[in-house]
Protein backbone atom coordinates (compact mmCIF):
# COMPACT_ATOMS: atom_id res chain seq x y z
CA UNK A 1 0.00 0.00 0.00
CA UNK A 2 2.98 2.62 1.07
CA UNK A 3 3.85 3.68 -2.60
CA UNK A 4 7.36 3.77 -3.88
CA UNK A 5 8.22 7.35 -4.25
CA UNK A 6 11.67 6.89 -4.32
CA UNK A 7 11.89 5.96 -8.05
CA UNK A 8 12.63 8.07 -10.90
CA UNK A 9 10.30 6.53 -12.82
CA UNK A 10 7.45 7.14 -9.93
CA UNK A 11 8.25 10.86 -10.28
CA UNK A 12 6.34 11.17 -13.83
CA UNK A 13 2.20 12.02 -13.39
CA UNK A 14 0.21 9.42 -12.15
CA UNK A 15 -1.96 9.47 -15.55
CA UNK A 16 1.39 8.94 -17.54
CA UNK A 17 1.71 5.72 -14.82
CA UNK A 18 -1.73 4.44 -15.15
CA UNK A 19 -1.65 4.60 -19.09
CA UNK A 20 2.22 3.30 -19.51
CA UNK A 21 0.81 -0.10 -16.78
CA UNK A 22 -2.77 -1.12 -18.34
CA UNK A 23 -1.10 -0.74 -21.73
CA UNK A 24 1.94 -2.73 -20.64
CA UNK A 25 -0.24 -5.54 -18.67
CA UNK A 26 -3.01 -5.21 -21.49
CA UNK A 27 -0.38 -5.58 -24.58
CA UNK A 28 1.26 -8.57 -22.48
CA UNK A 29 -1.70 -10.28 -21.55
CA UNK A 30 -3.55 -10.00 -25.25
CA UNK A 31 -0.60 -10.50 -27.70
CA UNK A 32 0.60 -14.11 -27.32
CA UNK A 33 3.35 -14.30 -29.36
CA UNK A 34 6.27 -15.93 -27.16
CA UNK A 35 8.76 -13.70 -27.78
CA UNK A 36 6.49 -10.44 -26.43
CA UNK A 37 6.10 -12.93 -23.21
CA UNK A 38 9.44 -13.32 -22.78
CA UNK A 39 10.51 -9.93 -22.97
CA UNK A 40 7.81 -8.71 -20.93
CA UNK A 41 8.03 -11.00 -18.24
CA UNK A 42 12.70 -10.12 -18.24
CA UNK A 43 11.38 -6.07 -18.56
CA UNK A 44 9.05 -6.44 -15.58
CA UNK A 45 11.21 -8.50 -13.21
CA UNK A 46 14.49 -6.23 -13.90
CA UNK A 47 12.41 -3.03 -13.29
CA UNK A 48 10.91 -4.94 -9.76
CA UNK A 49 14.48 -5.24 -8.49
CA UNK A 50 14.23 -1.85 -7.63
CA UNK A 51 11.05 -2.17 -5.63
CA UNK A 52 12.12 -5.22 -4.04
CA UNK A 53 14.74 -5.92 -1.40
CA UNK A 54 17.55 -8.46 -3.36
CA UNK A 55 16.18 -11.29 -0.89
CA UNK A 56 12.35 -10.56 -1.39
CA UNK A 57 13.38 -10.40 -5.43
CA UNK A 58 15.16 -13.65 -5.36
CA UNK A 59 12.22 -15.10 -3.67
CA UNK A 60 9.75 -13.63 -6.00
CA UNK A 61 12.11 -15.14 -9.16
CA UNK A 62 11.99 -18.56 -7.41
CA UNK A 63 8.31 -18.77 -7.07
CA UNK A 64 7.59 -17.26 -10.46
CA UNK A 65 9.78 -20.33 -12.28
CA UNK A 66 7.74 -22.55 -9.87
CA UNK A 67 4.12 -21.38 -11.09
CA UNK A 68 6.05 -21.81 -14.93
CA UNK A 69 7.12 -24.94 -14.21
CA UNK A 70 4.05 -25.95 -12.87
CA UNK A 71 1.79 -24.28 -15.17
CA UNK A 72 3.68 -26.01 -18.15
CA UNK A 73 3.18 -29.21 -16.22
CA UNK A 74 -0.09 -29.03 -16.21
CA UNK A 75 -1.13 -28.01 -19.65
CA UNK A 76 -1.10 -31.14 -21.55
CA UNK A 77 -3.32 -32.58 -19.17
CA UNK A 78 -6.43 -30.36 -19.85
CA UNK A 79 -5.52 -29.55 -23.72
CA UNK A 80 -4.72 -32.68 -26.24
CA UNK A 81 -5.06 -30.54 -28.96
CA UNK A 82 -1.49 -30.81 -31.17
CA UNK A 83 -0.40 -33.36 -33.63
CA UNK A 84 3.06 -34.67 -31.95
CA UNK A 85 2.22 -37.20 -29.48
CA UNK A 86 4.72 -37.95 -27.10
CA UNK A 87 2.88 -40.26 -25.12
CA UNK A 88 -0.16 -41.12 -23.59
CA UNK A 89 -1.48 -40.62 -19.76
CA UNK A 90 -4.46 -42.56 -18.39
CA UNK A 91 -5.75 -42.81 -22.59
CA UNK A 92 -4.83 -39.21 -23.10
CA UNK A 93 -2.51 -37.87 -25.26
CA UNK A 94 0.28 -35.51 -24.07
CA UNK A 95 1.42 -33.64 -27.16
CA UNK A 96 4.51 -31.27 -27.49
CA UNK A 97 2.64 -28.41 -28.71
CA UNK A 98 -0.13 -28.46 -25.54
CA UNK A 99 3.69 -28.33 -23.95
CA UNK A 100 4.95 -25.71 -25.05
CA UNK A 101 1.36 -24.16 -25.22
CA UNK A 102 1.48 -23.98 -21.54
CA UNK A 103 4.82 -22.92 -21.55
CA UNK A 104 4.05 -19.78 -23.05
CA UNK A 105 0.83 -18.98 -21.36
CA UNK A 106 2.84 -19.81 -17.61
CA UNK A 107 5.22 -16.85 -18.95
CA UNK A 108 2.10 -14.55 -20.12
CA UNK A 109 0.62 -15.28 -16.67
CA UNK A 110 3.40 -14.56 -13.86
CA UNK A 111 5.00 -11.59 -16.11
CA UNK A 112 1.30 -10.05 -15.88
CA UNK A 113 1.38 -10.94 -12.44
CA UNK A 114 4.52 -9.33 -12.00
CA UNK A 115 3.80 -5.91 -13.44
CA UNK A 116 0.46 -5.77 -11.21
CA UNK A 117 3.13 -6.22 -8.64
CA UNK A 118 5.09 -3.14 -10.04
CA UNK A 119 1.19 -1.11 -10.57
CA UNK A 120 0.47 -1.78 -6.80
CA UNK A 121 3.95 -0.64 -5.72
CA UNK A 122 3.76 2.56 -7.58
CA UNK A 123 0.44 3.63 -7.91
CA UNK A 124 -1.65 4.20 -4.36
CA UNK A 125 -4.95 4.21 -4.04
CA UNK A 126 -5.34 7.70 -3.53
CA UNK A 127 -3.44 8.36 -7.38
CA UNK A 128 -6.14 6.13 -8.57
CA UNK A 129 -8.58 8.31 -7.20
CA UNK A 130 -7.29 11.55 -8.08
CA UNK A 131 -7.23 10.35 -11.79
CA UNK A 132 -11.40 9.09 -11.40
CA UNK A 133 -11.59 12.26 -9.68
CA UNK A 134 -12.10 14.46 -12.95
CA UNK A 135 -14.68 12.27 -14.87
CA UNK A 136 -16.33 10.49 -11.92
CA UNK A 137 -16.22 12.58 -9.11
CA UNK A 138 -19.15 11.19 -7.31
CA UNK A 139 -17.83 7.44 -7.69
CA UNK A 140 -14.07 8.77 -6.52
CA UNK A 141 -15.61 10.58 -3.46
CA UNK A 142 -17.54 7.59 -2.43
CA UNK A 143 -13.98 5.47 -2.40
CA UNK A 144 -12.25 8.83 -0.56
CA UNK A 145 -14.74 8.39 2.09
CA UNK A 146 -14.62 4.46 2.18
CA UNK A 147 -10.66 4.91 2.07
CA UNK A 148 -10.70 7.61 4.99
CA UNK A 149 -13.06 5.39 6.86
CA UNK A 150 -11.14 2.40 6.71
CA UNK A 151 -8.48 3.22 9.16
CA UNK A 152 -10.81 5.07 11.36
CA UNK A 153 -13.02 1.67 11.75
CA UNK A 154 -9.85 0.05 12.74
CA UNK A 155 -8.69 2.32 15.48
CA UNK A 156 -12.45 1.80 16.71
CA UNK A 157 -12.55 -1.43 16.46
CA UNK A 158 -9.41 -1.98 18.65
CA UNK A 159 -11.14 0.86 20.81
CA UNK A 160 -14.54 -1.16 21.36
CA UNK A 161 -12.59 -4.46 21.62
CA UNK A 162 -10.76 -2.92 24.54
CA UNK A 163 -13.62 -1.84 25.71
CA UNK A 164 -15.62 -4.96 25.78
CA UNK A 165 -12.39 -6.48 27.55
CA UNK A 166 -12.82 -3.84 30.03
CA UNK A 167 -16.07 -4.41 30.20
CA UNK A 168 -15.56 -8.30 31.07
CA UNK A 169 -17.40 -9.63 27.90
CA UNK A 170 -14.30 -10.89 25.89
CA UNK A 171 -13.74 -14.69 26.12
CA UNK A 172 -11.18 -15.96 23.56
CA UNK A 173 -10.93 -20.00 24.44
CA UNK A 174 -12.57 -21.50 21.65
CA UNK A 175 -12.69 -20.54 17.77
CA UNK A 176 -16.61 -20.02 18.74
CA UNK A 177 -16.09 -17.70 21.03
CA UNK A 178 -13.54 -15.89 19.03
CA UNK A 179 -16.33 -15.64 16.25
CA UNK A 180 -18.59 -14.31 18.26
CA UNK A 181 -16.03 -11.47 19.86
CA UNK A 182 -15.69 -10.40 16.27
CA UNK A 183 -19.25 -9.89 15.27
CA UNK A 184 -20.15 -8.51 17.87
CA UNK A 185 -17.43 -5.78 17.46
CA UNK A 186 -18.25 -5.71 14.11
CA UNK A 187 -22.17 -4.82 14.96
CA UNK A 188 -20.70 -2.46 17.27
CA UNK A 189 -18.60 -0.65 15.01
CA UNK A 190 -21.64 -0.42 12.53
CA UNK A 191 -24.13 1.14 14.85
CA UNK A 192 -21.29 3.68 15.40
CA UNK A 193 -20.40 4.42 11.75
CA UNK A 194 -24.17 4.81 10.48
CA UNK A 195 -24.57 7.28 13.17
CA UNK A 196 -21.22 9.44 12.10
CA UNK A 197 -22.52 8.94 8.64
CA UNK A 198 -25.60 11.11 8.50
CA UNK A 199 -23.72 13.29 10.66
CA UNK A 200 -21.35 13.38 7.99
CA UNK A 201 -24.00 13.90 5.48
CA UNK A 202 -26.10 16.71 7.20
CA UNK A 203 -22.39 18.23 7.45
CA UNK A 204 -21.97 18.17 3.33
CA UNK A 205 -25.66 19.55 2.77
CA UNK A 206 -25.19 22.54 5.61
CA UNK A 207 -21.50 23.32 3.26
CA UNK A 208 -23.61 23.42 0.14
CA UNK A 209 -22.62 20.11 -1.44
CA UNK A 210 -23.85 19.31 -4.87
CA UNK A 211 -24.97 22.98 -5.51
CA UNK A 212 -21.91 23.36 -7.92
CA UNK A 213 -19.66 21.40 -9.83
CA UNK A 214 -16.76 19.92 -7.59
CA UNK A 215 -13.13 21.52 -7.67
CA UNK A 216 -10.63 19.37 -7.07
CA UNK A 217 -6.85 19.59 -5.59
CA UNK A 218 -4.41 18.83 -8.24
CA UNK A 219 -1.64 17.91 -6.22
CA UNK A 220 0.15 16.49 -10.15
CA UNK A 221 1.41 18.89 -12.31
CA UNK A 222 2.06 17.61 -15.62
CA UNK A 223 5.80 18.40 -16.69
CA UNK A 224 7.62 18.37 -19.45
CA UNK A 225 9.43 15.24 -18.80
CA UNK A 226 5.65 13.68 -18.87
CA UNK A 227 4.55 14.85 -21.78
CA UNK A 228 8.10 13.82 -23.64
CA UNK A 229 7.33 10.25 -21.83
CA UNK A 230 3.88 10.00 -23.23
CA UNK A 231 4.46 11.20 -26.34
CA UNK A 232 7.28 8.49 -27.11
CA UNK A 233 5.38 6.15 -25.61
CA UNK A 234 2.26 6.62 -27.80
CA UNK A 235 4.87 6.56 -30.80
CA UNK A 236 6.15 3.48 -30.10
CA UNK A 237 2.59 1.77 -28.74
CA UNK A 238 1.00 2.93 -32.54
CA UNK A 239 3.92 0.89 -34.20
CA UNK A 240 3.53 -2.31 -32.05
CA UNK A 241 -0.53 -1.96 -32.86
CA UNK A 242 0.16 -1.30 -36.23
CA UNK A 243 2.38 -4.60 -37.05
CA UNK A 244 0.04 -6.60 -35.27
CA UNK A 245 -2.58 -6.30 -37.59
CA UNK A 246 0.53 -7.93 -40.01
CA UNK A 247 0.06 -12.13 -39.72
CA UNK A 248 3.77 -12.09 -38.59
CA UNK A 249 3.35 -11.31 -35.10
CA UNK A 250 0.53 -14.10 -34.89
CA UNK A 251 1.98 -17.16 -33.27
CA UNK A 252 0.19 -20.56 -33.27
CA UNK A 253 0.67 -23.58 -31.26
CA UNK A 254 -1.90 -25.96 -32.58
CA UNK A 255 -2.10 -28.26 -35.00
CA UNK A 256 1.91 -27.85 -35.35
CA UNK A 257 4.15 -25.22 -33.89
CA UNK A 258 4.24 -22.56 -36.17
CA UNK A 259 7.76 -21.42 -37.60
CA UNK A 260 9.33 -18.42 -35.75
CA UNK A 261 9.03 -15.43 -38.30
CA UNK A 262 11.42 -12.98 -38.77
CA UNK A 263 10.56 -9.89 -40.89
CA UNK A 264 11.39 -6.86 -41.25
CA UNK A 265 7.85 -5.85 -39.55
CA UNK A 266 8.52 -8.45 -36.87
CA UNK A 267 12.05 -6.94 -35.72
CA UNK A 268 10.43 -3.35 -35.96
CA UNK A 269 7.47 -4.77 -33.42
CA UNK A 270 10.29 -6.96 -31.17
CA UNK A 271 12.64 -3.74 -30.90
CA UNK A 272 9.35 -1.48 -30.09
CA UNK A 273 8.11 -4.05 -27.40
CA UNK A 274 11.37 -4.19 -25.86
CA UNK A 275 12.08 -0.65 -25.36
CA UNK A 276 8.23 -0.35 -24.32
CA UNK A 277 9.24 -2.55 -21.39
CA UNK A 278 12.73 -1.65 -20.41
CA UNK A 279 11.57 1.85 -20.54
CA UNK A 280 11.14 2.09 -16.31
CA UNK A 281 14.52 0.11 -15.83
CA UNK A 282 16.02 2.43 -18.56
CA UNK A 283 14.80 5.57 -16.97
CA UNK A 284 15.90 4.30 -13.87
CA UNK A 285 19.29 3.31 -14.51
CA UNK A 286 20.03 6.53 -16.15
CA UNK A 287 18.46 8.46 -13.45
CA UNK A 288 21.48 6.78 -10.60
CA UNK A 289 23.95 7.25 -13.38
CA UNK A 290 23.08 10.75 -13.36
CA UNK A 291 23.22 11.38 -9.80
CA UNK A 292 26.17 9.38 -8.77
CA UNK A 293 27.60 11.85 -11.63
CA UNK A 294 26.46 14.65 -10.31
CA UNK A 295 27.05 13.46 -6.59
CA UNK A 296 30.97 12.70 -7.54
CA UNK A 297 31.23 16.11 -8.99
CA UNK A 298 30.65 17.91 -5.57
CA UNK B 1 -26.54 18.32 -22.74
CA UNK B 2 -23.78 18.01 -25.63
CA UNK B 3 -21.60 16.74 -22.82
CA UNK B 4 -23.64 13.76 -21.83
CA UNK B 5 -24.74 12.98 -25.73
CA UNK B 6 -21.24 12.83 -25.95
CA UNK B 7 -20.96 9.90 -23.78
CA UNK B 8 -23.77 8.17 -24.89
CA UNK B 9 -21.92 8.63 -28.51
CA UNK B 10 -18.62 7.02 -27.28
CA UNK B 11 -20.52 4.42 -25.31
CA UNK B 12 -22.40 3.33 -28.39
CA UNK B 13 -19.58 3.38 -30.60
CA UNK B 14 -17.09 2.00 -28.09
CA UNK B 15 -18.65 -1.02 -28.04
CA UNK B 16 -18.44 -2.22 -31.76
CA UNK B 17 -14.88 -0.71 -32.15
CA UNK B 18 -13.22 -2.51 -29.64
CA UNK B 19 -15.05 -6.43 -30.32
CA UNK B 20 -13.48 -5.59 -33.94
CA UNK B 21 -10.81 -3.46 -33.53
CA UNK B 22 -9.53 -5.99 -30.62
CA UNK B 23 -10.62 -9.04 -31.95
CA UNK B 24 -8.64 -8.22 -35.36
CA UNK B 25 -5.40 -7.25 -33.92
CA UNK B 26 -5.39 -9.16 -30.47
CA UNK B 27 -5.89 -12.43 -32.85
CA UNK B 28 -4.32 -15.19 -30.46
CA UNK B 29 -6.05 -13.88 -27.69
CA UNK B 30 -9.68 -12.14 -28.59
CA UNK B 31 -11.52 -14.32 -26.48
CA UNK B 32 -10.03 -13.05 -23.22
CA UNK B 33 -9.35 -9.21 -24.71
CA UNK B 34 -13.11 -9.40 -25.65
CA UNK B 35 -14.43 -10.47 -22.28
CA UNK B 36 -12.19 -7.86 -20.27
CA UNK B 37 -13.36 -5.25 -22.31
CA UNK B 38 -17.20 -6.63 -22.56
CA UNK B 39 -17.10 -6.44 -18.48
CA UNK B 40 -15.73 -2.97 -18.28
CA UNK B 41 -17.89 -1.41 -20.63
CA UNK B 42 -20.81 -3.27 -19.12
CA UNK B 43 -19.97 -1.40 -15.71
CA UNK B 44 -20.14 1.99 -17.43
CA UNK B 45 -23.83 2.25 -17.27
CA UNK B 46 -23.88 1.89 -13.95
CA UNK B 47 -20.95 4.27 -12.79
CA UNK B 48 -22.67 7.52 -15.13
CA UNK B 49 -26.31 6.75 -14.05
CA UNK B 50 -24.95 6.87 -10.42
CA UNK B 51 -23.05 10.02 -11.20
CA UNK B 52 -25.92 11.92 -13.31
CA UNK B 53 -28.79 11.03 -10.71
CA UNK B 54 -29.07 13.34 -7.94
CA UNK B 55 -28.73 11.61 -4.52
CA UNK B 56 -28.98 13.03 -1.25
CA UNK B 57 -25.87 13.13 1.03
CA UNK B 58 -27.00 10.26 2.99
CA UNK B 59 -27.34 8.22 0.79
CA UNK B 60 -23.46 8.53 -0.59
CA UNK B 61 -22.37 8.68 2.75
CA UNK B 62 -24.05 5.19 3.85
CA UNK B 63 -22.41 3.41 0.57
CA UNK B 64 -18.61 5.01 1.12
CA UNK B 65 -19.08 3.40 4.75
CA UNK B 66 -20.77 -0.08 3.62
CA UNK B 67 -17.76 -0.45 1.01
CA UNK B 68 -15.37 0.45 4.34
CA UNK B 69 -17.35 -2.05 6.41
CA UNK B 70 -16.71 -4.75 3.90
CA UNK B 71 -12.99 -3.76 3.38
CA UNK B 72 -12.51 -3.88 6.91
CA UNK B 73 -14.15 -7.03 7.15
CA UNK B 74 -11.96 -8.68 4.73
CA UNK B 75 -8.86 -7.32 7.00
CA UNK B 76 -10.61 -8.25 10.34
CA UNK B 77 -11.18 -11.40 9.39
CA UNK B 78 -7.33 -11.90 8.05
CA UNK B 79 -7.76 -15.45 10.17
CA UNK B 80 -9.50 -17.61 8.40
CA UNK B 81 -9.10 -17.49 5.03
CA UNK B 82 -11.83 -16.78 2.65
CA UNK B 83 -14.38 -16.83 5.76
CA UNK B 84 -15.52 -12.88 4.75
CA UNK B 85 -17.95 -10.96 5.42
CA UNK B 86 -18.33 -9.33 2.21
CA UNK B 87 -20.93 -10.99 0.26
CA UNK B 88 -23.54 -10.33 2.98
CA UNK B 89 -22.57 -6.77 3.24
CA UNK B 90 -22.87 -6.41 -0.37
CA UNK B 91 -26.28 -8.26 -0.72
CA UNK B 92 -27.15 -5.91 2.29
CA UNK B 93 -26.57 -3.14 1.16
CA UNK B 94 -28.31 -4.27 -1.99
CA UNK B 95 -31.30 -4.79 -0.32
CA UNK B 96 -31.73 -1.97 1.56
CA UNK B 97 -30.07 0.86 -0.42
CA UNK B 98 -31.21 -0.42 -3.76
CA UNK B 99 -29.61 -2.41 -6.77
CA UNK B 100 -27.61 0.52 -8.39
CA UNK B 101 -25.94 0.80 -4.92
CA UNK B 102 -25.72 -2.44 -4.16
CA UNK B 103 -23.49 -3.17 -7.42
CA UNK B 104 -21.49 -0.15 -7.01
CA UNK B 105 -20.68 -1.39 -3.04
CA UNK B 106 -19.74 -5.00 -4.30
CA UNK B 107 -17.63 -3.54 -7.28
CA UNK B 108 -15.97 -0.24 -5.14
CA UNK B 109 -15.35 -2.74 -2.54
CA UNK B 110 -13.39 -5.54 -4.90
CA UNK B 111 -11.49 -2.50 -6.55
CA UNK B 112 -10.51 -1.00 -3.25
CA UNK B 113 -9.46 -3.88 -0.99
CA UNK B 114 -7.46 -5.33 -4.12
CA UNK B 115 -4.90 -1.62 -3.56
CA UNK B 116 -4.40 -3.69 -0.10
CA UNK B 117 -4.46 -7.45 -1.25
CA UNK B 118 -2.93 -6.74 -4.78
CA UNK B 119 -4.80 -6.08 -7.51
CA UNK B 120 -4.79 -8.38 -11.14
CA UNK B 121 -6.88 -9.63 -13.98
CA UNK B 122 -9.14 -10.96 -11.71
CA UNK B 123 -10.40 -7.46 -9.93
CA UNK B 124 -12.44 -6.66 -12.79
CA UNK B 125 -14.02 -10.18 -12.29
CA UNK B 126 -14.70 -9.94 -8.53
CA UNK B 127 -15.58 -6.49 -9.16
CA UNK B 128 -18.30 -8.30 -11.48
CA UNK B 129 -19.47 -10.74 -9.23
CA UNK B 130 -19.60 -8.88 -6.47
CA UNK B 131 -21.25 -6.44 -8.34
CA UNK B 132 -23.80 -9.09 -10.01
CA UNK B 133 -25.12 -10.00 -6.16
CA UNK B 134 -25.58 -6.79 -5.41
CA UNK B 135 -27.98 -5.89 -8.18
CA UNK B 136 -29.72 -9.40 -7.68
CA UNK B 137 -30.29 -8.58 -4.05
CA UNK B 138 -31.83 -5.11 -4.95
CA UNK B 139 -34.09 -6.76 -7.65
CA UNK B 140 -35.18 -9.49 -5.42
CA UNK B 141 -35.28 -6.72 -2.09
CA UNK B 142 -39.02 -7.23 -1.36
CA UNK B 143 -39.14 -10.82 -1.17
CA UNK B 144 -35.14 -11.07 0.76
CA UNK B 145 -36.09 -8.33 3.36
CA UNK B 146 -39.85 -10.67 4.30
CA UNK B 147 -38.24 -14.16 3.79
CA UNK B 148 -35.43 -14.98 6.09
CA UNK B 149 -35.09 -18.48 4.90
CA UNK B 150 -34.67 -17.58 1.45
CA UNK B 151 -32.13 -14.36 2.72
CA UNK B 152 -29.79 -17.28 3.37
CA UNK B 153 -30.39 -19.48 0.59
CA UNK B 154 -29.52 -16.23 -1.64
CA UNK B 155 -26.74 -15.56 0.03
CA UNK B 156 -25.44 -19.31 -0.16
CA UNK B 157 -26.07 -19.20 -3.95
CA UNK B 158 -24.34 -15.99 -4.27
CA UNK B 159 -20.90 -17.89 -2.24
CA UNK B 160 -21.31 -20.14 -5.38
CA UNK B 161 -21.96 -17.47 -7.96
CA UNK B 162 -18.56 -15.89 -6.70
CA UNK B 163 -16.33 -18.43 -7.35
CA UNK B 164 -18.02 -19.40 -10.14
CA UNK B 165 -17.40 -16.42 -12.12
CA UNK B 166 -14.14 -16.10 -10.45
CA UNK B 167 -12.83 -19.40 -11.47
CA UNK B 168 -14.43 -18.61 -15.56
CA UNK B 169 -12.09 -15.56 -15.65
CA UNK B 170 -9.13 -18.55 -14.64
CA UNK B 171 -10.00 -20.83 -17.24
CA UNK B 172 -10.83 -18.44 -20.04
CA UNK B 173 -7.64 -16.08 -19.60
CA UNK B 174 -5.61 -19.77 -19.63
CA UNK B 175 -7.10 -21.23 -22.73
CA UNK B 176 -8.73 -18.39 -24.13
CA UNK B 177 -12.01 -20.46 -24.83
CA UNK B 178 -14.10 -22.16 -21.94
CA UNK B 179 -11.92 -25.22 -21.45
CA UNK B 180 -14.81 -27.34 -19.94
CA UNK B 181 -12.20 -29.60 -18.38
CA UNK B 182 -10.08 -27.39 -16.73
CA UNK B 183 -13.13 -25.48 -15.46
CA UNK B 184 -14.63 -28.58 -14.07
CA UNK B 185 -11.34 -29.11 -12.41
CA UNK B 186 -10.56 -25.73 -11.47
CA UNK B 187 -14.18 -25.73 -9.77
CA UNK B 188 -13.63 -29.22 -8.09
CA UNK B 189 -10.62 -28.03 -6.78
CA UNK B 190 -11.89 -24.67 -5.46
CA UNK B 191 -14.65 -27.05 -3.87
CA UNK B 192 -13.12 -26.28 -0.44
CA UNK B 193 -12.78 -22.78 -1.03
CA UNK B 194 -16.32 -22.52 -2.06
CA UNK B 195 -18.01 -24.24 0.59
CA UNK B 196 -16.45 -22.18 3.21
CA UNK B 197 -17.60 -19.22 0.76
CA UNK B 198 -21.27 -20.56 1.34
CA UNK B 199 -20.64 -21.16 5.06
CA UNK B 200 -19.19 -17.80 5.71
CA UNK B 201 -22.21 -16.05 4.10
CA UNK B 202 -24.86 -18.12 5.74
CA UNK B 203 -23.21 -17.72 8.68
CA UNK B 204 -22.56 -13.70 8.24
CA UNK B 205 -26.03 -13.78 6.96
CA UNK B 206 -27.45 -15.10 9.98
CA UNK B 207 -25.17 -12.87 12.44
CA UNK B 208 -25.63 -9.75 10.42
CA UNK B 209 -29.23 -9.50 8.73
CA UNK B 210 -30.99 -8.42 12.25
CA UNK B 211 -28.60 -6.32 13.12
CA UNK B 212 -27.41 -4.37 9.96
CA UNK B 213 -30.94 -4.81 8.64
CA UNK B 214 -32.17 -2.92 12.02
CA UNK B 215 -29.86 -0.08 11.85
CA UNK B 216 -29.91 0.41 8.29
CA UNK B 217 -33.50 0.79 7.99
CA UNK B 218 -33.65 2.74 11.10
CA UNK B 219 -31.50 5.32 9.62
CA UNK B 220 -33.17 5.25 5.93
CA UNK B 221 -36.63 5.72 7.45
CA UNK B 222 -35.74 8.34 10.42
CA UNK B 223 -33.70 10.57 7.65
CA UNK B 224 -35.97 9.53 4.34
CA UNK B 225 -33.05 8.77 2.21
Amino acid sequence: MEREDRLFFAKLHPGVLLIYFLCVIGLTMFSFHPLFSLLSFLGGLVFLGFLLSHRQWLRYFFIDLLMILVIAVTNPLFSHYGVTVLFYLFDNPVTLESVFYGLNMAVMLVSVMVWFTCFGKIIAADQFLYLCGGSLPKTALTLTMAMKFIPQFQKQAVRIANAQKALGVYNDSSKKDKLKNQLRIFSTLLTDALENAVITAQSMRSRGFGTQKRSNYAAYRWRHSDFAFLAVFLLVLCGILFSLSFPELHFSFYPTIAKFQVTPVAIVAFCCFAAVVFLPFIIEVKGNLKWKFLMSRI
Amino acid sequence: MKKSFLKYLILFFMLPLVVIGGSYLFRDRQFVFLLVCVTLISFLPFFLSFEKRSHREEKIVLLAVMVALSVVGRVLFFMLPSFKPVTAIVILTGMYLGAESGFLCGALSALLSNFFFGQGGFTVFQMLGWGMIGVFAGLLSVILKKNRPVLLLFAAFSGFLYSMIVDLWTVISIDNSLNLARYLTLLAAALPTTIIYVISNVLFMLALAGPIGRKLNRVIEKYEI
